[in-house]
């Protein structure tokens, strides 16, 4: 008797569970939410992701938990966001470099079809920077003096194949110019190295301006830049190069489009804020936002561009 | 004036215990494996953004000089390294714990920690813009000497057996191998395995050298002899003054080897560690006892592990440039606060420099209130029966292990790793010189082959003329080498004929 009535009990909480469940499931979404940061902590992305994060949490009423999984330019973070499971509970926080441009330098579980696009978020475009007390005050004078000095200068990468590596292949040989290559490893130490008098030449996205003793000659983008309206671009030069660092929120493919879109539409209002864009000028980056559609295909260009890009620096 | 808006800002209350928890928080997070000063620090994070710019990084820093001490308690006691900057704090508190001297070990690199700490904060205060810009002159080929430099002391810490410390030692440098090509992005040696492309993770391997192999012996120490004799002690036992006047040299040498180490951008508190640990061993009267509990072991490397904070300020404070991943993020923290980090960081906010400066000495002061209690728990947490301390510390090191970096493979990495460190320890192989070549490995090829490139063109001999210290560096590595290696045959001649 005792068990049947045990019985009866268990099966009745199970039913709770089971509707509660499914009713909470219409109201998507309903338990929290795995952001995945495809680079360490305390990282340009991290930072970002975790600003951006706090932000979207308020709007969606459950929490977003930023998780780092760091390593292999990011690519290990984005294929475990391309292998979650697609229910639409994890996000990654990805950007131009993992997802368009390391697929095409080394083998990755996951290309460009992986992916369910949600939204663009960021989009900075790369600038040329030197040392501040160098001897060039523009373009035109940097341009003529590395002419007549073929392979005295030096530039510096943060990886090979990335954003620092291609605007700087691209730069070279647009304006057929000789400049040897340093590798290393990370912005920080490649400042350390242009204060030094090493490394004359660095291309990445403008926060480093702001920070070190580094001026902008060329910005790498159609137009000016808002935020650094001084600085030409290069197609003021004759040769357009277009480079910018964008991070944006991808999802496994097959996550259910209404899903996608309830997400995209709360990152909307968040990275049209006020507030989201008082924080992303502190850190130099400028919020831009495209919806799922215009971010597949801006996602897609960008990935036949670096495609081909990097099968001519091979 | 400056200075005084700076004592206003961190002797306020709230600040205060913001700190004193910052510690607490640290020395807990350091304590359990595999969870470092990053994790601290980016746990931490969020609750900084409402908070005034001094107050968010009392918190940053009291937690960041609290994970770096913090290591050392679970080194000692239960030989697992918190964090890898106590792997070397590892090799001589367990022995000591052993004999059942884990207090006064614990005391020692309590006391240790504080010093190197507030060493390398003075160096900090009165020299950071002439060290900075002194740091700049350590381009590749002077970052490849004194890595040189600093795995010369593999032959130190492998006193005894030569042979056998350098295989254990390339068998580091050669899994650092792994991964990316530093130079041309090429994956080496992963075997096709994804997960290898970026590496053999530091924490996974450290953990499961020190701790899974050391719970593999007790294992296997178990089945001849029943129950536990894992020594009791109840708290801290601090050194003397006396004790401690004694000990001045190590202390000195050790934390002005740290605050350098700290200076230079790419290295680290784990770097710091071993390197003092082998200079204090190659410079000991009674280096034999080194990796027997030997207190100068400790003190040589927690001194140093600390005082790498203050020194990776130097050139965050001075130049911008952060020394490590921590003071990445500190920075970062500023620049989300409206401050801007760089180099007029000194000019445009003295009193956030100096505020800088008073915090990270208070929270060095606070260290011993949170590892007190802190100490207490962990032994209290010994008396549990052995079995279930084993699994709970096998439990605490894969956790760790995965924490690090997320990635499930960290754990297979910690499983081998520990069965190898297993298998070593059994043949007579010293474990320390793996852990050197793996912390030391990436960044000695990175500037070797930087060097190589810069080098391309320019006759070798006037290329290295013209970088004297570089010069300097090469010379002391092998002047340290030959005493060494004259020193080795001595012992063994007098060996044979005995």
């Amino acid at each position: 008797m005792k068990n049947k009535r045990f019985y009866k009990i268990m099966v009745s909480v199970f039913m709770i569970f089971f509707l509660t469940g499914s009713l909470a499931s219409a109201q998507y979404p309903d338990k929290n939410i795995t952001l995945i940061v495809p680079f360490a902590a305390g990282g340009t992305t991290d930072i970002n992701a975790r600003i951006f994060a706090a932000m979207l949490e308020k709007k969606l009423d459950v929490s977003v938990v930023v998780k780092n999984v760091g390593g292999a330019g990011g690519t290990i973070g984005a294929a475990e966001v391309a292998g979650a499971k697609s229910d639409g509970y994890t996000f990654g926080f990805l950007s131009v470099g993992p997802a368009t441009m390391q697929p095409h330098i080394k083998r990755v579980p996951y290309n460009i079809d992986s992916w369910s696009f949600v939204a663009n978020i960021n989009n900075v475009p790369a600038v040329l920077m030197v040392k501040k007390s160098s001897p060039w005050n523009n373009f035109q004078e940097m341009l003529d003096d590395v002419k007549a000095h073929p392979k005295k200068y030096y530039y510096a990468t943060s990886g090979s194949g990335n954003i620092t590596h291609l605007t700087m292949l691209a730069f070279l040989k647009d304006f057929g110019l000789e400049v040897n290559r340093i590798p290393h490893r990370s912005s920080a130490e490649i400042m350390k190295e242009i204060a030094a008098d090493r490394i004359h030449f660095y291309s990445d996205t403008p926060s480093a301006l702001t920070t070190f003793d580094v001026k902008a000659l060329a910005v790498y983008s159609a137009e000016r830049f808002p935020l650094l309206k001084d600085v030409p671009t290069t197609k003021e030069f004759g040769h357009e190069i277009v480079y910018s660092v964008w991070q944006g929120v991808f999802a496994p493919k097959g996550v259910d489009v209404t899903k996608i879109n309830v997400i995209s539409e709360k990152i909307k209002e968040v990275v049209t804020s006020q507030e989201y864009l008082e924080a992303m000028r502190k850190v130099s980056t400028e919020p831009q936002y495209m919806n799922s559609k215009e971010f597949e295909n801006f996602a897609r260009a960008e990935n036949d561009k670096y495609m081909k890009a990097l099968k001519t620096s091979k | 004036m400056d200075y005084l808006t700076a004592i206003q800002m961190v002797f306020d209350p709230l600040t205060l215990l913001i700190m004193l928890l910052g510690v607490f928080v640290g020395v807990f997070i350091g304590a359990l494996p595999g969870l470092g000063s990053v994790v601290g620090i980016t746990v931490c994070l969020p609750f900084t953004f409402g908070m005034e710019p001094v107050t968010a990084i009392a918190l940053l820093l009291s937690v960041y000089v609290g994970t770096v001490y913090g290591g050392s308690i679970a080194a000692v006691l239960i030989n697992t390294p918190g964090t890898p900057q106590a792997a070397a704090t590892a090799m001589e508190g367990y022995p000591m714990q052993q004999r059942g001297e884990g207090g006064s070990a614990i005391g020692w690199a309590t006391i240790a920690s504080v010093i190197g700490g507030t060493f390398s904060c003075l160096v900090l205060i009165i020299a950071a813009p002439q060290i900075a810009k002194f740091a700049l002159r350590f381009g590749p080929i002077e970052t490849f000497a004194l890595i040189f430099l600093g795995l010369t002391c593999i032959c130190s810490v492998s006193a005894g057996n030569l042979a056998k410390g350098l295989i254990s030692g390339l068998i580091g440098l050669t899994l650092a191998t792994i991964g990316s090509d530093p130079i041309t992005g090429d994956l080496r040696f992963t075997f096709d395995i994804f997960s290898l492309s970026s590496g053999i993770e530091l924490i996974p391997v450290i953990v499961g050298v020190f701790a899974l192999s050391e719970v593999l012996v007790q294992i296997s120490k178990n089945s001849d002899s029943t129950g536990s004799e894992i020594p009791k002690g109840t708290r801290i036992i601090f050194p003397t003054f006396k004790q401690l006047k004694e000990k001045w040299v190590v202390l000195l040498k050790s934390s002005a080897i740290g605050t350098g180490v700290g200076v230079l951008p790419g290295t680290g508190a784990a770097t710091a560690a071993f390197m003092a640990y082998g200079e204090a061993q190659r410079s000991s009267k009674n280096s034999e006892n080194f990796g027997k509990g030997e207190v100068d072991g400790i003190v040589a490397a927690e001194s140093s592990n600390n005082a790498v904070t203050g020194g990776a300020l130097i050139p965050t404070l001075s130049l911008g440039i952060p020394g490590d991943p921590v003071t990445a993020i500190m920075l970062a923290t500023l620049t989300i606060h409206g401050v801007t980090p760089g180099v007029r960081l000194m000019q445009d906010n003295p009193e956030t420099v100096y505020a800088i400066f008073l915090l990270l000495m208070v929270s060095n002061l606070f260290m011993p209130l949170a590892g007190i209690p802190i100490t207490r728990v962990f032994f209290k947490v010994l008396q549990i029966p052995k079995t279930a301390l084993l699994s709970g510390i096998v439990v605490l090191s894969l956790l760790g292990s995965l924490v690090a970096r997320g990635n499930p493979f960290d754990l297979l990495v910690a499983g081998i790793s520990g069965v190898v460190g297993y298998m070593m320890k059994r043949h007579g192989y010293p474990l320390a010189p793996l852990v050197i070549g793996l912390v030391l490995g990436a960044q000695f090829e990175l500037s070797f082959r930087q060097s190589l490139l810069y080098m391309s063109g320019t006759p070798f001999f006037s290329y290295m003329f013209d970088h004297p210290l570089a010069l300097i560096l090469f010379s002391v590595a092998f002047t340290f080498l030959g005493a060494q290696l004259y020193s080795q045959r001595k012992t063994q001649k007098i060996n044979r004929s005995k």
